[in-house]
C-alpha cells in the first residue's frame, strides 16, 4: 500500500470544463461531533476498561456524545450494544485561586459521574469520579451495583 | 518509545527539568501578573526581539484604506511590514466570568484548567480563533485581494496559518473539523466580521482554557478604528457549552510597525508538557500508538 | 505584447486510480516486515487524525482482552480513496494482516483490513470510485510584467503537490528507492550523492536503520530544505510583491509557514530573533532570472533531515532552488546542494510539482494524534 509510488491515470476530455464545483474544496469525513472529542465535554467520547469483582473482570467499552442537553451513548458497541440510559455528570465546585496568584492553590472541583443501563442481567448503576478531567486520557474508577452484585470498574478514555 | 519527551525519566533528567521548571515558574510568574500568558516558555535558540514593544508608539495616523475604500486591515503597501500585538488573553475579561453563560460543566472545566494550564498551544497545536490573537509575539495579517482571502498568521505554537475567505462563498454542506475551521468573512461597513465553523476539540480558544465544543460558531468583528488600533470582539455561539450566544468586551489590539513573522518551531526545545505549571506535569499523557 | 494572465482551462479528471502516496514515513521504521502478524479484533474506536489514522480493537486475551491499534494510511489518503471516519463502526469485528511494530508495543499494521460481518476491506484499498482530482492544462499564468505567477491567477486557488521524486538523488544517478527515500540495495548508497566518507557512513546507518532515527517521525520536526519539495500533500505560493516577499504555506510538517524576502536583504537574524541563529528553515531570499524563480537559502540548523531518504547536512549547507513553471500545470524544481561540511562538491537533484487547481493544500498536522 505505501510502497507504491503515484500512479494517475488521466484522461482529459475535449467536453466544456466546469469550474463552479471547485469553488469550495473541503474534504469529505467530518462528522459534527467527533468521537474523538478531547479538550470538550469530559464524558464525550471513547472509554475502554473494565469492570467486575475480585474474582471476575469483563472488559468494558463506553461511548458517549454530548448534544448540550443530555448524554447518549452505547456500552460494548457491536451485537451485544446496550443503550445508555442516562449518564450524568455530578460536579462540586471547587474554590479558584483569586485572580493573579499562582494558580496551584486553587482547589479544583470534583467531577463524579452516575452511569445508568440494562444489562441482561439487570439495571446496572456505575458510580465513579473523574480523574484529570481536562487530560486526554483522563480515568473514571468507582463501584457498579446491579441487583445485590457490586463490583468496582476502571475506565480510560481513548 | 525511548525518544519520547513525555516518558518517565531517569534522575539526571528529573535534575534538569527541576532546575528548568524553577526557572520557568519564575518567569511564569513574573509574566502572570501582566498579560497573563504563563504557558509559553521561549524556545531558547530564538529568544525575542528587542524591538518589540521597546519602541515609543507609533505616530497616530486615520485607519489606511484601499482604492475601493475599504480598510487595510494588515500592513500597508509602501510602509514598513508590521503585526498586532496581542489583545486576548481570556474572552470573558471585562464582563467577569459570572456574566458568562457557562453550562455547570463548563465553568467546572475552566476553574480546572486554571489548576491544570496543559494548553495545546504549547503541544505545538495549531489554536483556532481568538487564540491567535494572544500569543506575546504578534500575530500577522496578510491580506490578497487578488486571490479574495485574508491569512491571518500569528507567532508561536505550530508557526501556521488561517485562511479567511471573502469571496462570498457560503458554508460547505459539511466540514471536516479542523483547528483553525473553516472562516468566511464578509464587510459591514468598516468593520470586517468572520464567522468560523468546523472548529474541533483539540485547542483551546484562549490562553485559559474558556471551554468550547465542535458544535460552535464564533463570529469575530475586526474594526481598525485608526492606523495603530485594531478593535476585536467575538460572539461565542455553541449550545454543547453555553446555555446561550454571548459576546465579549471589545479587545484592543496595538499595532507593531516593523514586526515581522519569524521562525518559531514549538517542537525545538519544546519541554512545555513537563514544565507546566499546574498539577498536569506528572500525569503521562502519551498515546501508545504515537509516534 | 506581453502575455497577461491568462486562465489556465481546468478540466475533470475523467478516471484517476486510486491515490497512494507516502505520508509520513517508510513502513520499516515502525513496523518489522520480518514479523508478520494476524489479530482479529472488536473495534473500540477510529482515531481519525494525522499522520496516520489507528483504528483501536480489543483482540480477545485472557484475563481481558488487550487493545491493540492498527495503522491505516492518513486521513487525506483514506478521504481520497473514498473513506470516512464512519466507515468502520465500533462494535465490528475485523481480521487483520499486517507486520508487528518493533517496539513490541501492541500495534499492528494494517495490510489488509476486513471487516468479519460483510467480508469485504475497509480502510486498505478504494471504497467505490476514488475521488476524481481536477487536472490543469493551459499556458503559464503571470504577473502584468510577464513574470510567470507562483501561485494560481486572480480569482482561482490551487496547490502544488504530488512530486515526481520523493527523495534527493544526484541527476543523472539511477537507484532504487521506495516513496521515502529507503533504498531497495544498501550498496547503492555512495551512488545518490557526493558524500564525504562520514556522511556516507551516517546515512548508511540511517538507511540500514530503515530510517527510524528521522526526527521528523519522531518528533515532527519540520521538513526543512527540499524536503518540504518532496512531500505529496503539497504547499501553496503566496506572493505579495507589494511587500517583496512570497510565503509558502506548507501542508507538512506542522502546517508551517515560511517566508522568502524578495527584497535584497541579507541573509542574516531575524527581526525578532538572536542574531544569526540557524534555523529549520533557513535565511530564504529570491529573486527573478528569466522564467525562473530562483531562491538561495543558508543558515540552516542540524536538528532535522533536510531530505526524507535521511542524506545528512550541516550548518554550511546552502541550497540554490530554481522554480519554473513550464505551464499552468507544471512547475520544475532544480535545488544544488551546496554544503562542504558533508558533500565532496556541489550537486544537483530536479523534479517536477503538480498544480492541483481549485483546492486549497490538505489539511495535515503532524502533531494531531500526540497528547
Amino acid at each position: 500500500m505505501r510502497l507504491k509510488s503515484v500512479r494517475a491515470f488521466i484522461l482529459i476530455g475535449s467536453v466544456a470544463c466546469l469550474v463552479a464545483w471547485l469553488a469550495v474544496a473541503e474534504r469529505k469525513g467530518g462528522l459534527a461531533v467527533t468521537a474523538v472529542a478531547q479538550e470538550g465535554y469530559p464524558l464525550a467520547g471513547t472509554w475502554y476498561g473494565d469492570y467486575g469483582t475480585a474474582s471476575q473482570k469483563s472488559d468494558l467499552t463506553v461511548v458517549m456524545k454530548w448534544d448540550g442537553k443530555s448524554v447518549t451513548g452505547t456500552v460494548n458497541p457491536g451485537p451485544n450494544a446496550i443503550p445508555i440510559k442516562s449518564a450524568v455528570m455530578d460536579i462540586t465546585p471547587g474554590k479558584p485561586a483569586p485572580e493573579g496568584r499562582n494558580s496551584t492553590t486553587g482547589i479544583p472541583p470534583v467531577f463524579k459521574v452516575h452511569l445508568e443501563f440494562n444489562a441482561p442481567g439487570g439495571p446496572t448503576v456505575f458510580e465513579g469520579t473523574i480523574q484529570n478531567p481536562v487530560a486526554g486520557n483522563r480515568r473514571i474508577s468507582g463501584t457498579w451495583t446491579r441487583g445485590a452484585e457490586r463490583g468496582t470498574f476502571q475506565l480510560r478514555h481513548l | 518509545m525511548s525518544f519520547r519527551i513525555n516518558g518517565r525519566d531517569d534522575s539526571a533528567m528529573r535534575m534538569t527539568r527541576l532546575f528548568a521548571k524553577t526557572a520557568i515558574l519564575g518567569l511564569a510568574i513574573v509574566l502572570t501578573g501582566n498579560i497573563g500568558v504563563t504557558a509559553q516558555a521561549p524556545a531558547p535558540a530564538q529568544g525575542r526581539g528587542g524591538g518589540r514593544g521597546a519602541a515609543a508608539a507609533p505616530p497616530s495616523a486615520p485607519t489606511p484604506r484601499r482604492a475601493d475604500g475599504k480598510p487595510i486591515l494588515g500592513s500597508v503597501p509602501g510602509q514598513p511590514v508590521g503585526g498586532w500585538g496581542a489583545g486576548v488573553t481570556t474572552l470573558p475579561r471585562g464582563g467577569g466570568l459570572d456574566e458568562v453563560p457557562f453550562q455547570p460543566w463548563a465553568r467546572a472545566v475552566y476553574d480546572i484548567r486554571q489548576i491544570d494550564q496543559f494548553e495545546p498551544h504549547t503541544r505545538c497545536k495549531a489554536s483556532g480563533v481568538s487564540r491567535q490573537f494572544s500569543t506575546p509575539y504578534g500575530t500577522e495579517f496578510v491580506e490578497v485581494p487578488d486571490l479574495q482571502r485574508m491569512y491571518i498568521m500569528d507567532n508561536g505554537g505550530p508557526n501556521s496559518y488561517r485562511i479567511i475567505y471573502l469571496d462570498g462563498r457560503s458554508f460547505p454542506p459539511s466540514i471536516a473539523p479542523t483547528n483553525y475551521g473553516y472562516s468566511i468573512g464578509h464587510w459591514e461597513g468598516d468593520t470586517l466580521v468572520v464567522e468560523t465553523r468546523g472548529l474541533n476539540e483539540k485547542f483551546w480558544m484562549d490562553t485559559r482554557g474558556t471551554p468550547h465544543t465542535a458544535q460552535l460558531k464564533f463570529t469575530e468583528r475586526f474594526t481598525r478604528s485608526d492606523m495603530n488600533t485594531l478593535k476585536y470582539q467575538a460572539t461565542i455561539d455553541d449550545p454543547g457549552t453555553y446555555t446561550k450566544p454571548w459576546t465579549t468586551t471589545v479587545f484592543e489590539l496595538r499595532w507593531r510597525p516593523g514586526d515581522e513573522l519569524f521562525e518559531y518551531i514549538c517542537q525545538q526545545s519544546n519541554y512545555g508538557p513537563e514544565l507546566m505549571v499546574g498539577s498536569q506535569e506528572d500525569v503521562d499523557n502519551t498515546r501508545f500508538f504515537v509516534p | 505584447m506581453r502575455q497577461f494572465v491568462v486562465r489556465g482551462t481546468v478540466c475533470l479528471a475523467v478516471l484517476f486510480a486510486a491515490i497512494s502516496a507516502p505520508a509520513q514515513h517508510t513502513l520499516a521504521a515502525k513496523f518489522d516486515l520480518a514479523k508478520p502478524l494476524t489479530l482479529t479484533g472488536t473495534v473500540t474506536q477510529i482515531d481519525w487524525a494525522n499522520p496516520y489514522v489507528h483504528v483501536l480493537m480489543k483482540v480477545a486475551g485472557q484475563p481481558l482482552p488487550t487493545l491493540w491499534a492498527v495503522e491505516v494510511e492518513g486521513p487525506i489518503i483514506l478521504s481520497d480513496n473514498g473513506w470516512t471516519e464512519t466507515s468502520l463502526a465500533p462494535g465490528e469485528t475485523i481480521r487483520v494482516e499486517g507486520f508487528a511494530a518493533r517496539d513490541g508495543s501492541k500495534q499492528i499494521s494494517g495490510k489488509s483490513v476486513v471487516m468479519t460481518r460483510t467480508g469485504k476491506p475497509v480502510y486498505v484499498g478504494t471504497n467505490g470510485t476514488p475521488r476524481a482530482r481536477p487536472v490543469a492544462s493551459g499556458p503559464t499564468p503571470r504577473w502584468p510584467d510577464g513574470h510567470p505567477r507562483l501561485g494560481p491567477p486572480p480569482g482561482q486557488t490551487g496547490y502544488w503537490g504530488f512530486p515526481t521524486k520523493n527523495s534527493l538523488v544526484e541527476d543523472g544517478v539511477d537507484v532504487q528507492m521506495d516513496a521515502y527515500g529507503l533504498l531497495k540495495n544498501i550498496a547503492d548508497a555512495q551512488k545518490v550523492a557526493p558524500m564525504q566518507p562520514w556522511a556516507l557512513g551516517l546515512y548508511k546507518l540511517r538507511q540500514s536503520t530503515f530510517l527510524q532515527a528521522d526526527p521528523m517521525f519522531l518528533k515532527c520536526m519540520p521538513p526543512g530544505g527540499p524536503r518540504q519539495f518532496e512531500q505529496p500533500y503539497g504547499f501553496q505560493f503566496v506572493e505579495q510583491p507589494e511587500f517583496k516577499r512570497v510565503f509558502v504555506l506548507m501542508a507538512s510538517g506542522n502546517r508551517n509557514r515560511r517566508i522568502i524576502y524578495t527584497d535584497g536583504r541579507k541573509q542574516v537574524g531575524q527581526i525578532q530573533g538572536n542574531d544569526d541563529n540557524p534555523l529549520f528553515y533557513g535565511y530564504a531570499v529570491g529573486r527573478q532570472d528569466g522564467d525562473a524563480f530562483v531562491v538561495d537559502t543558508k543558515g540552516f540548523n542540524e536538528a532535522f533531515w533536510f531530505d526524507n531518504g535521511g542524506l545528512p547536512h550541516t550548518e554550511q549547507l546552502q541550497t540554490i532552488e530554481r522554480f519554473t513553471r513550464t505551464d499552468m500545470g507544471t512547475m520544475r524544481y532544480e535545488v544544488t546542494i551546496n554544503d562542504t561540511g558533508a558533500y565532496t562538491r556541489p550537486w544537483k537533484s530536479t523534479w517536477n510539482l503538480k498544480w492541483v487547481p481549485g483546492e486549497e493544500t490538505p489539511y495535515f498536522l503532524c502533531q494531531d494524534n500526540r497528547p
